[in-house]
């Protein structure tokens, strides 16, 4: 085996390179695999599953804002059986890390899948207690450090797969409910997902997402998920994984450089579909330029003077 | 579905707020009328989406196409200024409107800037002898956009305005020009295919006329592939990708 400086270690998991496509932006990774091969990513963070098949929210469900996209898709997804059956066949001819991202109305709806996925191949779980754009669940779970602490702990029950937990935002402070998640047994943490956020129309005096409210992400929102994954990663050991923003290679190394062990790319691939697996080969040539020895050197080695 | 970069090789104002734009590529790919180009609309003024634009010519030969769009936002008056340069883009997008063999009559039924995409249609099948009977409408006499470019190749153009300005044409919408020449059997469509607003599929649907009907819709996307969900349009089976199951849907399966 030759000598790999981009490889990182999440939870026992081997990754390529430390770029993830994020959740809800990349589908099941069949589309992105017309454009390029998605062996060049480190992993897939598939579309929130839930337990049963759903049709999200009427439209329109996206908005363009200054530097962000607002979205309310409310995790329209086939459901976890067609997941298991019909698209993992299809992600198991990868070679790319997959992470299955779950969201339920219930404890038992988490649970349940949970312990369907220990049969498959997904190499990581990843708990979204942190959609905003949904009614009942996902948030719910997400916002009090007890109520993370008991889902994180319940799920852990039916699954030996690593649990990464994502973490929202909006709540009153990250870092209490990611030692939470931690001490409930969360392998690793994800962060941040969407912030809770709103865009109107003034000529039609109308908001533009039909669900009023939805999910901020794009660079906007950068500066705040630094901030978070800075103060998350002074206050746990596990690892995490950082993302909000991430457009760039330099914009990745700014989250590693805040402690995040890998980090996931979302919007960035509506606005260049490449820029997943440009990012990573960027963050090749970052290492290179500043004589790394591999990048998890770079791992929370922010400069605070 | 090809990851380009297109080479803006002319920029014109067909009239105020509506520019024509014709983009070169060596690679462009294959084709099929009403699919759609996602473009970037560059990185400035905060903007990130790229904006879906339907194909209004394609030259295979000459390896390029011409995009009609109107100045809306941020993306649009962007795009208005460029005079070169290349740009971004993921083609050709969408399903696009299928003409089976046989068809020999298409009624084409353009609402405003839902027209462009039609052309294609004709630019295609015409050669096999396929005749389309073509309405256009439009707010008034000073949104009227193609109609010579139709003129050119349709078997008949009708040109409606809601306020009856343009003096060539119709007072009224394009659903009643329609509903008039098949009920008066002047014409006889083996297939319709429309694109517009919202309302003149309303219209369309509430003909209640028997022949096969396809329409364009349009939806806020996101990815422009088909994965994020965002783009959603309502149909009797559930809610669809417009970028990739769409643009192009069955009239009687979208639920208005
Ligand atoms: C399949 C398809 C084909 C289209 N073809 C044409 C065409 O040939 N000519 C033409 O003039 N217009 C066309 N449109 C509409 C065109 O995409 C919008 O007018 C354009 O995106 C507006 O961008 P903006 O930056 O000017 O407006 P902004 O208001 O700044 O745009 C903000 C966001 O909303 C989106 N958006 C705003 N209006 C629309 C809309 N009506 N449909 C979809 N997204 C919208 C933008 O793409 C952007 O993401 C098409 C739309 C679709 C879905
Ligand atoms: C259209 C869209 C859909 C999303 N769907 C999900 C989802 O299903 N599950 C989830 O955990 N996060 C979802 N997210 C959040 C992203 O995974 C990510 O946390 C967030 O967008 C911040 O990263 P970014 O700025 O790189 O996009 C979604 C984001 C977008 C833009
Ligand atoms: S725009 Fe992303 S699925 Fe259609």
């Amino acid at each position: 085996m030759t000598y790999n400086p981009m490889e990182v270690n999440i939870c026992g998991v081997s990754f390529k390179n430390p770029v993830i496509a994020a959740s809800g932006t990349f589908s099941f990774g069949f589309e992105f695999s017309k454009l390029y091969d998605i062996d060049r990513l480190g992993g897939i963070s598939v579309k929130g599953l839930t337990r049963e098949r759903r049709e999200g929210n009427p439209p329109p469900r996206i908005a363009e804002t200054y530097g962000g996209v607002l979205n309310g898709v409310g995790l329209q997804n086939p459901g976890i059986d067609v997941f298991i059956n019909n698209m993992m066949p299809f992600l198991e001819t990868k070679r790319t890390v997959v992470i299955a991202n779950i969201a339920g109305d219930t404890e038992a709806d988490y649970c349940y899948m949970a312990e369907r996925l220990s049969e498959t191949k997904v190499s990581i779980i990843e708990l979204n207690i942190s959609c905003p754009n949904v009614k009942r669940g996902g948030l719910a779970f997400g916002v009090k450090p007890e109520d993370v602490g008991a889902i994180t702990k319940a799920v852990k029950k039916y699954t030996k797969k690593p649990l990464m937990v994502k973490l929202s935002p909006n709540v009153a402070d990250i870092a209490e409910n990611a030692r939470a998640a931690e001490a409930g047994g969360a392998d690793a943490l994800s962060l941040i997902n969407t912030v809770s956020g709103m865009a109107v129309d003034a000529e039609t005096r109308r908001p533009i997402l039909k669900n009023v409210t939805g999910g901020l992400s794009g660079p906007a929102i950068k500066p705040i998920a630094l901030a978070m994954v800075w103060k998350v990663y002074n206050a746990v050991k596990i690892p995490i994984v950082g993302m909000g923003g991430i457009m760039s290679a330099s914009d990745a190394a700014e989250f590693i450089l805040c402690g995040a062990s890998a980090v996931q790319v979302g919007t960035a691939n509506f606005a260049n579909p490449l820029s997943a697996p440009q990012i990573a080969d960027g963050l090749r040539r970052y290492v290179d330029k500043h004589k790394l020895r591999d990048i998890s050197e770079l791992k929370g080695r922010l400069i605070v003077d | 579905m090809k990851e380009l970069f297109l080479n803006v090789r002319e920029n014109v104002e067909l009239r105020k707020g509506v520019v024509k734009m014709r983009l070169f590529s060596a690679g462009l790919p294959e084709f099929k009328p009403g699919q759609f180009i996602n473009i970037s609309a560059g990185s400035f003024d905060g903007i990130l989406l790229r904006r879906p634009i339907s194909v209004f010519k394609h030259d295979g030969e000459a390896k390029t196409i011409e995009i009609v769009f109107e100045i809306k936002g941020r993306g649009t008056t962007f795009l208005s200024r460029l005079k070169g340069g290349d740009l971004p883009a993921s083609l050709f997008a969408g399903n696009g409107f299928t003409v089976p063999d046989g068809v020999k009559s298409v009624a084409l039924i353009g609402g405003g800037l839902g027209s462009p995409p039609l052309y294609s249609v004709i630019e295609k099948h015409r050669a096999k002898g396929v005749k389309f009977y073509t309405y256009l409408g439009f707010a008034s006499e000073s949104k009227t956009i193609l109609t010579d470019d139709f003129a050119a190749v349709s078997e008949k153009l009708t040109v409606t305005t809601d306020d009856g300005s343009y003096g060539a044409g119709e007072k009224g919408f394009v659903t009643d020009a329609l509903k008039r020449d098949v009920y008066a059997g002047a014409v006889k469509p083996d297939l319709i295919l429309a694109c517009g607003p919202p309302p003149m599929f309303g219209a369309l649907k509430a003909l209640k006329l028997n022949t096969p009907t396809f329409i364009s819709v349009e939806a806020r996307m996101g990815c422009g592939i088909g994965a994020c969900y965002a783009c959603a349009c309502a149909t009797v089976a559930g809610n669809r990708r417009v970028c990739t199951d769409g643009p192009v849907f069955k009239l009687e399966e979208v639920i208005l």
